[in-house]
């Protein structure tokens, strides 16, 4: 990270002479769930009852997801068009089936006879820094390469996972295609910045007007991460038919037989090799218009559509409306789609002569626990540099 | 702004109220299978003592046998350590006789006359003058090459003299005596010793002591001289002493021991085996122990052997050395020969007796030259052990012998059960197997049936005389080795009243009974080989065709479980039965002191199979049985035992069914519980 650091200072020390250049700062933090609200989530402290946990799978849809992510960026824009960017991203992305929690809290009894599909069950954490540098080739096309230094990274993709228990309970059966790769973890609490892999990512926007407002397309982290060869690699196919274990003497069996028969299993499903694994960025396409209003309230609306390769199922719609007073701007939009709940999101942006701050949220409605399903904040600082006079 | 962070105030204060955490739990309700089995009388038990036969209707038929006599080897014929002891005094030792001699030249007489060697040169022709006192000289005798000391107990010394000079001597007088001493061995006296001839005198050394160093002095021995006849003059003719000490018997003394043997014998070892009769052993295990104790000052030899006994053609030897013993002192040594393998001729030297074994030993001292103390006192003790021999086989007559044994043969097994049941037909077989070469009789005395409440004895005719069982026979360089004889004897429901026997339920079956071995004890051919010998065997066979109500087993089983995280729980069994018996089925967990914590009970049975008209299967039956436990928790965290009581009704009811062979239940234990998830 240091050396990064340096880069920057010399970027910046260069930059010291250039007009209406700037160094920008932004983080945000934000836990998202599609399913489950703030409401719902605080009934669900302590010992749940049939009603609690009823609550809970009725408030499930038959694929969910839950999120966390952290992003902090330097961002310097230099006048003549070309930025320098360092920043680190941490990111948790979970998809999980409502049947998977059904028998996770109900057990496998109401299900007997039933044969249950758990997947999706996909599970996508990582943690990576970034250093950017893009170049405005006009006022239209932009594009940007990088350099990544991954830190830690886990990716589980269930393919296929069933679960079938005989109406009797005469035997289960399960069947189970997942994937996984995960970096070592045994140094992620002392080296959480540690070197783990590297990489690169390419980004390109283009941006252009229509009518009176603009039309902005682009796609970035578009790149991969090549983990070290110390990374595990699951490929795990699996059909299993329990039926007890076949006994000679019936009446000569202790529990330990049967915990020998899991450990036997569990050493199956968790067999690994250790190699590097190309791992691809969650690459994100991003449409954007921008439409003036000539209206005294509301100056403006803008439409973003979003996905992100491998974390989106369906892709994020986002409609906002912009109001602008002096130094000020407000945006309130609505989203659908991504992995968050449908909600709203406000945004807040001073933008001062020589200082603009933004403070935004993408979980406008996290005060109203009832449709709460998250909580997000971020916050920019940028400052402009101006020619000396 | 400030709206803005009204509101951000607002959203902090809002998740800043919220519920303590407390760990969310819940509860479960699994079901899995925990075990499975397939239970048939023919794979559920069949070990060496039970059995199950399949008939030609592929009906059932049990077997129980057991064995109740097995008598081998080791029980008949034992061959007890036996021990010689041989003690050798020395004064049985012959000394060769030892022989000193000494010369007085003619040379030397003339050196020690003035003007002599000029007067008569040798070779010259001269008359020798007469002299006195000319020979007079006290010489010494060097014996130490023999002895240094020897008193003797008896024994004689030869002095002899003989002349060798030109010359006749007269007036001899030779004194024999130790170095240094005045006492005289002996004298010798000669008045007129002519040339050439020679005088001897003997004296006994019974009680006398001689030295190495012994010295003979010539009192006077005049010279006659040959006036007038000249002779030759020769230096080197002499006057010679010469000294034999012989038929030596020594007292004691410091002397070099001479070669020879100590003891040469031949020892026949008979061994006390009752009224066994053997004439070849092969030994499995043993061997001889010699020990050897020696006050000799020189290495003793010793060589043994038994000529009989032989291992590929080679006879039994051995040889070994008790090194010399310490001045004053004694030296022990043991040592051990294994003779393991060998074949022992049992015959004697002839081959013309039984139970012995023919030794020969010999014990020698090869002198080496080396003088040592000897006396009277030193002796050789050597205790030769023939250590008790456990023979692998054996031949000859092996006697008469007659063994009277009880034995009460548990039958548990089947007495565990309550209820009623009826057989059909049952048979007991006793099948006598002797691998002995001799003949064999069983007589059985007794045989009963014990039941907690009843005792029936067996009563048949068959039991009026003994099994008579023949000699087996050997088959030399064959394998097996020994073709048994055998005798059986069959008992069932129309010789004797054994149905009622088995139908008594019994806990123990006694039989007591006595075995004749070689009744005429006229087989002096015979033989007897380890691992072989009589062996009787109890087969009792029951065609499984029963009717029985209300039969109840009871079984114990250890367990161990090690429950967390479960509060309401029940097993459910699900059964497939073929059989044409229905199961009610109790458990009870127990503690470890046996203490009833649960008793799982349900109202469901096991189901019977489905019989036609011949009580034939025609179809198995499924039965689902559900166990509830009240305190799972508690009950399975102190269960050490579980306990099973299982009561069993032939169907159709007061019907024989008859069991087949591929007849079976199939089991499944499925738990079902309500599982804390923490």
């Amino acid at each position: 990270m240091p050396k990064y650091f340096s880069i920057l200072f010399v970027a910046l020390t260069l930059s010291s002479y250039s007009q209406e250049s700037s160094l920008e700062f932004n983080t945000d933090i934000g836990l998202f769930n599609s399913s489950i609200n703030s409401q719902l989530l605080s009934q669900s402290f302590g010992f749940l009852d049939a009603k609690e946990k009823s609550n809970i799978i009725d408030a499930l849809k038959a694929e969910n997801n839950i999120a966390f992510e952290s992003n902090n960026t330097f961002l310097y824009q230099n006048k003549k068009g070309w930025e320098l960017s360092i920043s680190n991203h941490i990111g948790a992305y979970a998809t999980y089936s409502k049947s998977l929690v059904e028998l996770s809290l109900l057990g496998n009894t109401p299900f007997k006879g039933e044969n249950l599909k758990l997947n999706p069950i996909d599970i996508t954490a990582f943690n990576y820094s970034q250093l950017d540098f893009s170049y405005k080739w006009s006022k239209k096309i932009q594009t940007s390469i990088g350099l990544l230094l991954g830190h830690h990274f886990l990716d589980a993709t269930v393919n296929d996972a069933r679960f079938y228990t005989h109406p009797q309970a005469a035997f289960i059966n399960y069947q189970l295609d997942y994937e996984a790769h995960f970096t070592d973890t045994t140094d992620l609490l002392q080296k959480p910045f540690g070197n783990k892999g590297y990489g690169a990512v390419f980004g390109m926007s283009y941006k252009d007007s229509i009518s009176n407002g603009e039309i902005e397309l682009s796609i970035s982290d578009l790149g991969f991460i090549r983990w070290n060869d110390k990374t595990s690699n699951m490929y795990i196919e699996s059909q299993y038919e329990f039926e007890g274990i076949n006994i000679d003497d019936f009446i000569s069996f202790s529990d330990s037989i049967i915990r020998n028969k899991i450990d036997s299993l569990q050493s199956d499903l968790q067999s690994n090799i250790k190699e590097s694994y190309n791992w691809q960025l969650p690459t994100r396409f991003k449409l954007s218009i921008n439409q003036p209003l000539y209206n005294s309230i509301i100056q403006g609306y803008s439409l973003t559509i979003e996905q992100r390769i491998n974390l989106y199922d369906i892709p994020k719609l986002t409609l906002e409306v912009h109001k602008k007073k002096k130094k000020y701007r407000l945006a309130l939009g609505y989203h659908i789609g991504g992995v968050e709940h449908n909600g709203f999101q406000f945004s807040y942006l001073y933008g001062g002569e020589k200082t603009h701050f933004h403070i935004y949220t993408k979980q406008f409605n996290a005060g109203i626990p009832s449709i709460s399903y998250g909580l997000h904040i971020g916050i920019g600082i940028k400052r402009v540099f101006s020619s000396s006079k | 702004m400030k709206y803005t962070l009204s509101y951000l105030f607002f959203v902090c204060f809002l998740f800043s109220c919220r519920h303590d955490f407390e760990k969310p739990t819940w509860a479960t309700d699994v079901s899995t299978p925990i075990a499975y089995t397939n239970l048939s009388l023919t794979n559920i038990v069949n070990d060496s003592v039970i059995q199950f036969d399949t008939l030609s209707d592929n009906s059932l038929k049990f077997i129980y046998q057991k064995e109740i006599i097995n008598y081998n080897f080791d029980s008949l014929i034992k061959l007890k350590p036996i021990s010689t002891t041989k003690n050798v005094k020395l004064e049985t030792i012959n000394f060769s006789n030892t022989t000193v001699t000494h010369s007085i030249t003619l040379g030397n007489l003339i050196s020690s006359i003035d003007f002599g060697t000029i007067l008569f040169a040798d070779g010259s022709t001269a008359v020798i003058p007469d002299y006195s006192n000319l020979l007079n000289e006290t010489f010494p005798i060097d014996a130490n090459e023999y002895f240094e000391e020897m008193t003797f107990s008896d024994g004689q010394l030869d002095l002899t003299i003989d002349n060798g000079l030109p010359t006749d001597l007269t007036n001899v007088i030779i004194e024999l005596r130790n170095e240094g001493e005045t006492n005289n061995i002996i004298t010798m006296n000669i008045p007129f010793l002519p040339s050439g001839e020679s005088e001897i005198t003997t004296e006994s050394l019974a009680g006398q002591t001689l030295f190495g160093n012994l010295e003979a002095e010539i009192i006077s021995a005049d010279i006659v001289g040959t006036a007038p006849d000249p002779v030759t003059i020769d230096y080197s003719d002499a006057l010679i002493a010469k000294i034999v000490i012989r038929d030596i018997e020594l007292l004691e003394g410091i002397a070099v021991f001479p070669s020879q043997e100590i003891f040469d014998e031949d020892t026949v070892v008979a061994f006390e085996i009752g009224d066994v009769k053997l004439k070849r052993v092969l030994v499995e295990e043993g061997g001889v122990e010699v020990v050897g104790v020696s006050t000799i000052q020189d290495t003793l030899k010793i060589e043994y052997k038994i000529p009989g006994a032989t291992l590929n053609g080679q006879p039994f030897e051995f040889y070994f050395e008790l090194s010399p013993a310490p001045e004053g002192g004694s030296i022990t040594e043991t040592k051990l020969f294994d003779f393991s393998g060998y074949e022992i001729d049992m015959t004697g030297k002839y081959g013309d007796t039984i139970n012995t074994i023919y030794t020969e030993s010999r014990g020698w001292i090869d002198s080496s030259g080396v003088v040592t103390h000897i006396s009277l006192e030193d002796s050789v003790f050597n205790t030769i052990t023939i250590k008790e021999i456990i023979p692998e086989k054996a031949w000859g007559n092996m006697g008469k012998d007659t063994v009277n044994e009880s034995q009460e043969l548990d039958f548990s097994d089947f007495s565990d059960f309550s209820g009623q049941f009826d057989l059909e037909h049952i048979e007991l077989k006793l099948l006598t197997e002797n691998s002995i070469g001799a003949k064999a009789d069983v007589r059985i005395n007794t045989f009963k049936s014990t039941s907690d409440q009843n005792e029936i004895v067996l009563n048949s005719d068959v039991l009026s005389s003994p099994i008579s069982i023949g000699s087996a026979t050997e088959n030399p360089n064959s394998n097996p080795e020994v073709t048994p004889s055998t005798s059986m004897v069959v008992f069932n429901e129309v010789n004797s009243n054994m149905d009622e026997l088995i139908e008594n339920k019994p806990h123990t079956l006694g039989v007591d009974f006595e075995l004749l071995l070689n009744p005429d004890d006229n087989q002096d051919d015979g033989f007897l080989f380890k691992n072989y010998g009589v062996k009787s065997e109890l087969q009792i066979e029951i065609p499984l065709s029963i009717s029985g109500s209300n039969i109840v087993l009871k079984d114990t089983a250890d367990v161990s479980f090690s429950i967390d995280n479960i509060e309401q729980a029940s097993f459910t069994l699900l059964a497939q039965n073929s059989y044409p018996i229905e199961a009610e089925i109790k458990m009870y967990l127990l503690d470890q002191s046996n203490m009833v914590l649960e008793c799982l009970l349900t109202e469901q049975i096991v189901q019977a199979s489905e019989v036609d008209a011949n009580g034939k299967n025609i179809s198995s039956n499924s039965s689902e049985l559900t166990f509830a436990f009240n305190n799972i928790s508690e009950s399975l965290s102190l269960c050490k035992k579980i306990a099973f009581e299982v009561t069993l009704n032939t169907h159709p009811s007061n019907q024989f069914v008859t069991i087949y062979s591929n007849y079976a239940i199939d089991l499944k234990l499925i738990a079902n519980f309500n599982y804390n998830v923490e």
